[in-house]
């Protein structure tokens, strides 16, 4: 993924001629873009930059082993351009291809640590890979570096989400730049709210998450962190709430594969109690079907519970 | 000027990451061994892993489906002598099955570990999977309808040699 900024720097930043690429290839016009490109390589072999340009149309036209080779034949007339380097390992992880791009992409970065792009590719690819933890810090990173960006903001909201929140290290005036950037963002109120029920400013906290949830009832990250605010309140609903933050997290897939776990284990958990030990096995039952219930649930009760702390939750 | 992070890189992580290789047919979402292991048992489960790893032409996958999946066979065998070593006699039968099931869900996350990479590579290259449902929902109607002898073999296919040596 290379966000506007970056195909900014790659289609403008080499001579001219090249400047209208970039505009064709967001309007889909690909064979024009291609065109354009290639009687430029034709007039110029060895432009680095006309050869990303290309790479870039391959890339768009889904011809990703061409966008490879196109990349490549950029690096070999720059081996320094940064933009190169991270053009071939978006390309490359196109292709599935996971290390050689994260080589591609460090070596980008090691030709320009401050880009933000560079950085917030590699947090994309490490995203896709699972390592969620390392992804969130480089996306953090990226984002200190340059926090005017939406996209990474979006990234570190979605990453935010898979990441338990004691590895979270966003700052506050990045997320209030975030706000900045789109103040309609639902989640962008409510990682602003998380950031400041974890300093302690839980009233703060909670107007974010209010006009998180007023912009949308279901944001994910406002509820996560509503729910935190009355876990710290009352202990006594902290197994449910977080019961209920682990379903939510899982989705409805998720949840029927609970369900089916769940009976596995009753199952088993029957075969154990003695035969005629009647009240036994009905409480063996009743609770499985209540963790059922619960299961299918966790949401309307989470959210109930929320709102004997928060009437003004819808 | 924004507010820097103490940043350290903690060097290249995906070095061991598998290229993605897409399968011609769909695949099975790796969090459902781990599920099917409890439902269905290990062995099928890792009948299921070698036919991904199969279908990737990842011969390595296949090899450690297979080998989980002969663990898998003997873990009751395993399991019984054990429990018979411990307990002699006053051995616990049905207790004993909630061991192997436990252990066969430890099985089942570890064919998760390993056909993970393998399947994430499938689908960033645009390969499809099953919907959780078509194949858990096969699994639990099989194993709520099934008869339970037939139930017993499937999630510990030793039973029949069990048997002989429990008398």
């Amino acid at each position: 993924m290379i966000d506007d900024d970056d195909e900014e720097i790659l289609l403008r930043s080499g001579p001219g001629g090249l400047e209208a690429v970039g505009p064709l290839l967001a309007v889909g016009q690909v064979q024009r873009a291609r065109e354009l490109v290639l009687t430029h390589l034709a007039a110029d072999p060895d432009d680095p930059f006309a050869h990303l340009a290309l790479s870039r149309v391959h890339e768009q036209a889904g011809d990703a082993a061409s966008a490879l080779a196109s990349a490549e034949a950029a690096l070999g007339k720059a081996p320094d351009l940064d933009v190169a380097w991270l053009q071939r390992a978006v390309v490359l992880l196109e292709l599935g291809r996971f290390a050689e791009s994260e080589d591609s992409a460090r070596r980008a970065i090691a030709l320009d640590p401050d880009d933000a792009g560079h950085h917030g590719f590699y947090a994309s690819l490490l995203s896709v890979c699972d390592r969620d933890v390392e992804a969130l810090r480089r996306a953090e990173h990226a984002l200190s570096l340059d926090p005017d960006r939406p996209w990474l903001h979006t990234l570190r909201a979605q990453l935010m989400l898979h990441v338990p929140a004691q590895e979270w290290l966003l700052t506050e005036e990045a997320a209030r730049t975030a706000l900045r950037l789109d103040p309609e963002s639902p989640r962008n109120h409510a990682v602003l709210g998380l950031v400041l029920f974890r300093s302690g400013r839980h009233d703060e906290a909670e107007e974010r998450f209010r006009a998180a949830l007023a912009a949308n009832p279901n944001e994910p990250l406002a509820l996560r962190g509503l729910s935190e605010l009355v876990k710290g309140r009352s202990p006594l609903y902290r197994p449910m709430l977080w019961f209920g933050q682990v379903m939510s997290r899982l989705g409805p897939d998720g949840q029927l594969a609970v369900l089916f776990g769940l009976w596995a284990l009753y199952a088993t958990a029957s075969a154990l109690i003695p035969a005629g030990n009647q009240n036994a096995s009905d409480l063996l039952t009743a609770g499985y079907l209540g963790l059922c219930a619960y299961t299918w649930f966790a949401e309307p009760i989470t959210r109930a519970l929320l709102r004997r702390a928060y009437p003004w939750l819808t | 000027m924004p507010a820097t992070l103490d940043f350290t890189d903690p060097g290249a992580v995906l070095q061991s990451v598998p290229d993605g290789r897409v399968a011609p047919i769909p695949l099975a979402r790796p969090e459902l061994l781990i599920y099917l292991a409890l439902l269905i048992g290990i062995v099928p489960t890792a009948l299921l892993t070698l036919g991904v790893g199969a279908s990737l032409r990842r011969g390595r996958l296949v090899l450690q489906a297979a080998a989980i999946g002969l663990l898998g066979f003997l873990l009751p065998l395993a399991v019984f002598l054990a429990g018979l070593a411990i307990a002699g006699e006053a051995l616990h039968v049905p207790l004993a099955f909630v061991v192997v099931r436990v252990l066969s869900v430890g099985f089942g996350w570890v064919l998760y570990t390993v056909a993970r990479p393998h399947v994430r590579g499938h689908q960033v290259l645009g390969g499809r999977t099953l919907p959780l449902l078509w194949v858990l929902g096969p699994a639990f109607a099989l194993t709520l309808l099934a008869p339970g002898p037939v139930v017993l073999l499937m999630v510990m296919p030793i039973f029949p040699l069990l048997q002989g040596i429990l008398g």
